[in-house]
């Protein structure tokens, strides 16, 4: 008998292998229609089953999240988030405690993206410290994984004038840092471990990059993000140089850079820990052609 | 309305419909227990909220060609 297969899936990416199967996925949008208090009972029922994998669970939780919690999936949420009313917010606190809750345990069930997604709504919604520290835990364990793209979302805080939140980012950083000592005792020749380790450094020098465009970027933040970063996780210090490069461009634009790095004597210890390490032809050449920081570069030197 | 009164009465048709038509739907089963929140202590006590939880879990975790469908035409084989 032919069976007419009846559900919803609007996500994209599916359209093409439509006729041939259906998706593992395919019961996590209608499920998604029900409150919380049922999906939850639903989504603990068939985790204690252990028959369906992990990341399905969590591709769940992450439909059920877009579903409901405003500025989940938008870059710029501070528009929706802001008009949300106390009773809504309650509502959405709740539903995002929940979901943290049903996170299953296995690492990268869920992405490092969703996570930092929900970490930066959590904030505004004001959630509890035990589902902030679970998520901050939990991002730090997929650290080395998430892209720049992961970590830029707007600063939700009312009194940071930050576009971004450097915040968070840092918090998840020292988790990660923490982690990471604790995994790694003496095993630094590991290959594993290092490449660990340079990929997180590679990551916030790059991100450091986007964030000091920023032309309300405080000098504290900036440097603070930048020298938590452990000397082994730096091959060379190209990145953090084009990085401070970028931030004294915008920021001070028609400063001698000089001048400004001596009274800023935390930018200035930072310039002169990348100063002792080797600089490749690379960033000379960044910071030559860069006409009005000249000084700068020879500072650098 | 029950059997003890006349055989082949409202509740136990009303029973089958619920266990043929709306428990074998994946999207019967979904609405029906978004709907028992407008009459909780009912829907709980009636078991409907457990059998609706049940027969979708069930669907989840069942290989997917087994599902049936929620075609309107189950329902009017029924009638």
């Amino acid at each position: 008998m032919q069976v007419k297969w009846s559900y919803t899936y609007t996500r994209p990416g599916y359209t093409k292998k439509q006729h041939h199967s259906v998706p593992k996925d395919w019961w996590t949008e209608d499920v998604s229609d029900l409150d919380i208090d049922l999906f939850r009972c639903i989504v603990m029922a068939i985790r204690s089953t252990y028959v369906l994998p992990p990341q399905l669970i969590g591709e769940a939780l992450h439909v059920y999240a877009c579903r409901w919690l405003p500025g989940i999936t938008k870059l710029k949420s501070s528009g929706s988030s802001v008009s949300q009313t106390e009773e809504s917010k309650e509502k959405n606190r709740k539903i995002l405690e929940t979901i943290v809750s049903m996170i299953p345990a296995d690492r990268g069930s869920v992405s490092v993206g969703f996570l930092f997604r929900l970490l930066s709504i959590s904030i505004h919604l004001g959630v509890s410290s035990v589902t902030k520290t679970e998520l901050i835990r939990r991002a730090s364990l997929q650290f080395e994984e998430a892209t720049v793209s992961d970590l830029l979302y707007p600063s939700t805080s009312s009194s940071d004038q930050n576009y971004y939140d450097t915040e968070l980012v840092q918090a998840v950083l020292e988790t990660f840092l923490k982690l990471w000592k604790r995994m790694s005792p003496g095993a630094v020749d590991n290959s594993y471990f290092l490449r660990s380790i340079r990929n997180v450094g590679k990551l916030i020098d790059s991100y450091l990059q986007v964030v000091a465009r920023d032309d309300n970027m405080q000098v504290s933040k900036f440097v603070s993000l930048a020298e938590t970063v452990p000397s082994i996780a730096r091959e060379d210090h190209d990145d953090l140089y084009r990085a401070i490069n970028i931030y004294l461009k915008v920021n001070y634009p028609y400063h001698s850079c000089t001048h400004f790095l001596i009274f800023h004597s935390s930018l200035l210890q930072c310039c002169t820990i990348a100063r002792e390490k080797s600089m490749t032809l690379t960033a000379k050449i960044v910071l030559f052609t860069n006409g009005k920081n000249i000084k700068c570069y020879d500072y650098f030197l | 309305m029950n059997d003890s009164i006349e055989k082949g009465n409202f509740v136990g048709k009303l029973e089958s419909f619920f266990n043929s038509c709306i428990l074998e739907g994946w999207k019967d089963s979904i609405a029906t227990l978004q709907t028992t929140a407008t009459l909780p202590e009912w829907s709980e006590n009636l078991g409907i909220v457990r059998k609706c939880i049940d027969s979708i879990i069930e669907k989840i975790l069942t290989p997917p060609p087994q599902v049936k469908s929620s075609d309107p035409s189950n329902l009017l084989s029924f009638v």
